[in-house]
Order: C-alpha cells, then structure tokens, then sequence
C-alpha cells in the first residue's frame, strides 16, 4: 500500500489551488470577506450601546447596595 | 447620524457601499484616514500587520487591523490624532480606536526607527477609489523578524517569494541593533532553505 492513495495527492493539490486562488483575489474582495468575517464574529458593536451597558451595570450594583 | 448597518451612532462617513450591497467598512475607513491626511490631522498612513499581509497573500480571518500614522511632531499624536479618533468611538486599550464598530490600533511612525522608511516605501493601491498604503513586504517580514513567532515565522516564509533580497537585507543591517535580526533572519533561512 502506498503511504498516501492518490485521491489524497488530488485533494492537496486541490487545496493548494484554492490557497493560490484565494491569495489572486483582489484586495477589495479579501477586506470584503474580512468584513463579512468580522460581522459574524459580533466584532461591530455600538460603542454608545456598550458603554450605556456598563453603566446600567453600574447602576445595577449601586441600586443593589 | 446612525450606520445602517452597524447602528453606530458615532457613524459619520458618507455611505460608500460596494457593487454587491454590503457595506465594506474597510473602504470607510480608508475615507476617514484619508480625510485626516487631508484635512492635515496627519501626514500620512500605511497598513501594517495582518491586513497589510492580506494585500499579499491568501485572505485568511484576523482580528487585528493596524496602521501606522506618520505625524508632523510626537505630541501630534496626543493632541490632534487621539482626540480626532475618539470622536468615533472609544479608545481602549491605549491606542485602540473603534471606527465603524471596527477595533483598530493607529501606531504613530515615532514608535519605530523603522516606520518613516515604510511610510515613504509602502505600495500605493487605490480600493473604491479611496488611496490606500501598504506596507512593503521586506518592512512587513523585518517587524516579523523582530517578535518572530510561529504566526510571524510562517507570514514571512509566505511572503519570500515576493521579496526584494538585497533590500531586505539593507533593512536588517540598518535596524539590527542588537543582532535579533539576522540571528532570526538566519534561522528562517535554515528553516525554509531559501537564500537572498
């Protein structure tokens, strides 16, 4: 048995293709898929909103003393 | 004014959305920092870190977009770039700035010996129109070799391709102070069998 079949050498040279067409992509299309990246991350947050939270935060523990 | 898309109030660029209806914050970004360069706030701007990588290699996810301010004085920094970057978001930690819902830490060029030659050296592209510099590779694998981690040892090995040897070699010899750099530059050299 060889150590790797051939559908593994066809799946890396797959891969490696990929990487090369991922790296051809236009700058502009790769801060795209970067945006897109970071939104699903929750990245994006209103920085008002999440100051307003530390304050009902705030707010919460004094009331609670 | 609120941001349609990430509801920040602290939005205030023009919209700027791309041909396929997404809202790409990057090119937004770009629209401010070029606003400060004209509007004087700062000389200058150059990506650096892992989106200034991106420009050269596959995209891969990162967290972390860096740039790098060229400032007309040192005391610019606090007095006009800090306050004018606040005016978006809030600044934590110490020079993290949040644009666009974007966490972005803005690196004055006084930070390094070696930024005023990757400022006046940074490829010129344009993205939607909006001007846009990026570091060099042979400045980005210089910072590379300086922290030398895995994540810095495998960007640098992916960008030798695209290297100018003889001036990476120039930039090692200027900034080596304390042979950190060669010493790394010739463990990447034994690591991926390559010579300049």
């Amino acid at each position: 048995m060889k150590l790797f079949s051939e559908r593994f050498y066809r799946a890396m040279e797959a891969k490696e293709q990929w990487r090369e067409e991922q790296r051809r992509l236009p700058f502009e299309e790769k801060l795209r898929l970067l945006d897109a990246f970071l939104a699903e991350e929750g990245i994006f947050k209103d920085p008002r909103k999440e100051g307003q939270e530390e304050e009902e935060g705030r707010d919460a523990v004094g009331s609670s003393g | 004014m609120q941001c349609p898309s990430c509801h920040s109030s602290y939005w205030r660029s023009p919209v700027r959305r791309d041909p396929r209806g997404g809202l790409n914050r990057f090119v937004n970004l770009f629209s401010i920092l070029n606003r400060m360069r004209d509007e004087g706030v700062i000389r200058d701007w150059v990506l650096f870190g892992a989106v200034a990588f991106l420009y050269y290699e596959e995209w891969r996810p990162t967290r972390d977009t860096d740039v790098v301010v060229a400032v007309g004085a040192e005391a610019d920094y606090d007095q006009l770039v800090r306050p004018y970057l606040r005016t978006f978001g809030p600044e934590r930690p110490e020079g993290v700035f949040t644009i666009l819902g974007l966490p972005l830490q803005v690196i004055p060029h006084t930070d390094s010996e070696m930024f005023p030659g990757m400022v006046r050296d940074a490829r010129l592209d344009t993205v939607s129109g909006e001007r846009v510099k990026i570091a060099s590779p042979e400045y980005l694998v210089v910072s590379a070799l300086a922290r030398f981690s895995a994540r810095d040892i495998e960007r640098a090995v992916q960008l030798l391709p695209l290297l100018d040897g003889r001036k990476l070699l120039s930039l090692v010899r200027r900034h080596d102070a304390d042979g950190r750099l060669r010493k790394n530059l010739n463990t990447l050299r034994r690591r991926a069998g390559f010579s300049l």
